[in-house]
């Protein structure tokens, strides 16, 4: 789990995933790798095997969801907007950390003391509301956190005893530490990590990744939003924590061809890895955009349940993370014997 | 005095559990030299004796227990169902960790649906009966680990921003605390014509029962409250009339407030170059001198602030340099006494 610390712990707004990459080269040197990055951010790493096999794509996003500054109050404080989708209920309250140095802010709202009664079930938008570096003034604001610096949430990871892990950023830092896992498995076919820039933003990176690489198929991971909570109805849960690794049928962006979905499914059961199904067409990722922009490759999605994605903390549960590693491995592994189903 | 309110905030203290607050600021006080004791209520005392006899008895507090919440109930899939306990806003909750106080300390989230599961407005806040904390924990785990009745505090931080300011959940009122201990510091080194009480109050969150219990077996010729108040921050529509913020300390201004030991702790602070801002109130002063005030017969009481933002959040701010100047306003006050307080003194009546 140490390389899921520093993957989630590590800051990546859309666009700004340089501290990702550098986790994911360091330790990818240990394969004796080398690092591929294009123009754009994008990260691969490809482990070349044999010319009559398929060539896979292990595909992950390094970005998360974050803020970003885009003016002053007179007072010093930082005016924000979104990269990527957060519920403005989540913002209230928060620590962050600004810009490259880790600058330690907090989002402050009225004090429950001085709001008017009528307005104190109001949201504050994310527009009316300011991140507080203890900056004097406007000028040392501007100075320490110039426009269009980038802010994530200041959660630290943590394994409870439980097993259960805590963290920001698990989508799709929680796919990035599969891939790297999963790129060890024992194969003849081409792998090709790809550690992509921007998909909070509409999925910049996947467009590039899959168009350069053209492969003969695409296994996203992420970690996808579990809906085991109170008051929602089992049909409606999406996934849920603890069931094992999440099957995608269709997203907003792809359905899944069925025939590779039923094989994910055999390689499963056949490997005694427990799997659920994504029950919910909802969100999108990736997959949808590599299909398309490759023209018609064949893409899975596997992914790990976590609740609270898109806010600034989040939880998974270690055995979900590596059952989705697992999975993965042996899902190379049959389409190594088997082929892709066509 | 980082460190000092490093560890004070760091201690939990909800409103009613100030057992852990009380020792600490007792033991800190105690190393410095000073008499300490507690009673039932949890109020930690340390006290300054004079080079006088009969002199004049100041009690001086800040209270220990901060905001927090209650486990009410169970969900059947595991989730604790939560309410307010002592003055928290339902708005900060969601996406925020925190520590479940059962038979041992449990780390928690305060859950939120995702999007496509919310129901109704999203412009609404989610009610507080919606709310709930997942430790991760299923079913009946969790009930052999929390009992009903447990508190949830927000989980412990304490963050340095730039120019010296802090941000930290219950600034309110470790800061206090903080400022009493520096206070003591400072007055053992100097020979007082005062007995002075420094008091960790409880319960100031819900009706500062504490300092009534405290004020009452003390029966001090003055008291003075050190606690926090909300300070100007950023609002949309404007800037409110509160006290501003990083200028220094304010001093209370309203109807149970005594106007002469205003004047001497605002004299206090000019001899030494120093401002105290005026914060004015109405009815009471929503500090715990109001029941110092009424007590007994009653008694003279003034109340020193440091202005600080986000009160009642987990990221209170607060700025060190008003608390520096706060600190020695304090002392100053309290080592060149003026005469004219004499007078005050003796309309305390026992």
């Amino acid at each position: 789990m140490l390389l899921l610390e520093k993957l989630t712990n590590a800051i990546g707004a859309p666009g700004d995933e340089s501290e990702v990459r550098k986790i994911l080269i360091d330790h990818l040197a240990k394969l004796d790798l080398e690092a591929i990055i294009d123009h754009s951010g994008n990260l691969f790493f490809v482990k070349e095997g044999k010319t009559n096999k398929p060539r896979i794509m292990l595909d992950a996003h390094m970005d998360e969801v974050a803020l970003q500054v885009m003016g002053y109050s007179s007072d010093g404080e930082l005016r924000i907007q979104q990269l990527g989708g957060i519920d403005d209920r989540v913002l209230g309250s928060k620590y962050v950390l600004v810009g490259s140095e880790r600058i330690k802010g907090v989002i402050g709202l009225p004090p429950i003391h001085t709001q008017e009664r009528d307005s104190i079930e109001t949201v504050y938008k994310t527009k009316n509301l300011v991140i507080d570096i203890g900056a004097k003034d406007k000028e040392e604001a501007e100075k320490l956190a110039p426009i269009g610096t980038t802010v994530v949430f200041d959660t630290e990871f943590e394994l409870w005893e439980n097993n259960v892990v805590k963290g920001k950023s698990f989508d799709d830092r929680a796919g990035c530490w599969a891939v790297a896992k999963a790129l060890v498995v024992e194969t003849e076919c081409t792998l090709i990590a790809s550690f992509t820039f921007g998909e909070e933003l509409g999925m910049k990176g996947a467009a590039l990744s899959a168009r350069c690489y053209e492969p003969d198929l695409v296994i996203s991971l992420e970690g996808t939003t579990a809906g085991d909570m109170p008051e929602v109805p089992e049909h409606q849960m999406c996934c849920k924590m603890w069931g094992g690794p999440v099957i995608t049928f269709e997203d907003k962006g792809i359905i899944i061809p069925k025939k590779l979905r039923l094989l994910l499914e055999e390689t499963a059961k056949k490997n005694n890895i427990p799997y659920q199904y994504k029950g919910t067409v909802t969100g999108g990722t990736n997959a949808g955009a590599m299909q398309f922009e490759a023209g018609g490759t064949q893409c899975v999605v596997i992914a790990a349940p976590c609740r609270y994605i898109h806010s600034p903390v989040s939880l998974a549960t270690k055995q979900d993370l590596e059952q989705m590693v697992e999975l993965t491995k042996a899902f190379i592994q049959t389409i190594d014997k088997e082929g892709i189903p066509s | 005095m980082k460190e000092t309110l490093k560890k004070l905030v760091t201690t939990c203290s909800v409103s009613g559990c100030e057992h852990d607050i009380a020792k600490l600021f007792c033991d800190e006080a105690k190393m410095l030299g000073l008499e300490v004791w507690t009673d039932e209520y949890h109020n930690g005392y340390a006290q300054l004796k004079s080079v006088k006899n009969k002199a004049p008895h100041i009690m001086i507090s800040a209270h220990g227990d901060e905001v927090g919440l209650v486990v009410t109930g169970f969900t059947p899939e595991g989730f604790l169902r939560i309410a307010d306990w002592s003055g928290v806003d339902h708005k900060v909750l969601p996406g925020s960790e925190v520590v479940v106080k059962g038979r041992k300390d449990i780390p928690a989230i305060i859950g939120i649906l995702p999007p496509h599961l919310q129901k109704g407005d999203s412009k609404k806040t989610i009610p507080e009966k919606k709310l709930y904390a997942d430790t991760g924990f299923e079913g009946n785990k969790i009930k052999e680990l929390v009992k009903i009745g447990d508190h949830v505090l927000y989980k412990k931080r304490f963050e340095e921003l730039k120019n010296d300011r802090i941000a930290a959940c219950a600034i309110d009122d470790k800061i206090g605390l903080t400022i009493l201990l520096e206070t003591a510091k400072k007055c053992m080194k100097v020979k007082l014509d005062v007995m002075i009480t420094f008091v960790c109050t409880s319960q100031e969150e819900i009706w500062a029962y504490g300092a009534r219990r405290a004020s009452w077996s003390l029966k001090p010729d003055l008291g003075i409250a050190i606690d926090v108040c909300p300070a100007e921050q950023y609002n949309e529509s404007g800037p409110p009339d509160y006290v501003p913020f990083g200028k220094g300390a304010s001093i209370a201004v309203g109807p149970t407030a005594q106007p002469k030991v205003i004047k001497s702790l605002k004299d206090a602070a000019s001899r030494i170059n120093l401002k105290l801002i005026e914060n004015p109130f109405t009815r009471g002063s929503g500090t715990e001198a109001d029941e110092v005030w009424g007590c007994g017969l009653g008694r003279p009481v003034a109340i020193l602030e440091i202005p600080i933002r986000y009160l009642h959040q987990p990221v209170e701010v607060v700025d060190m340099h008003s608390v520096k100047e706060c600190v020695n306003i304090l002392t100053e006050f309290l080592t060149f006494l003026p005469e004219g307080l004499e007078e005050v003194f003796k309309n305390a009546i026992a």
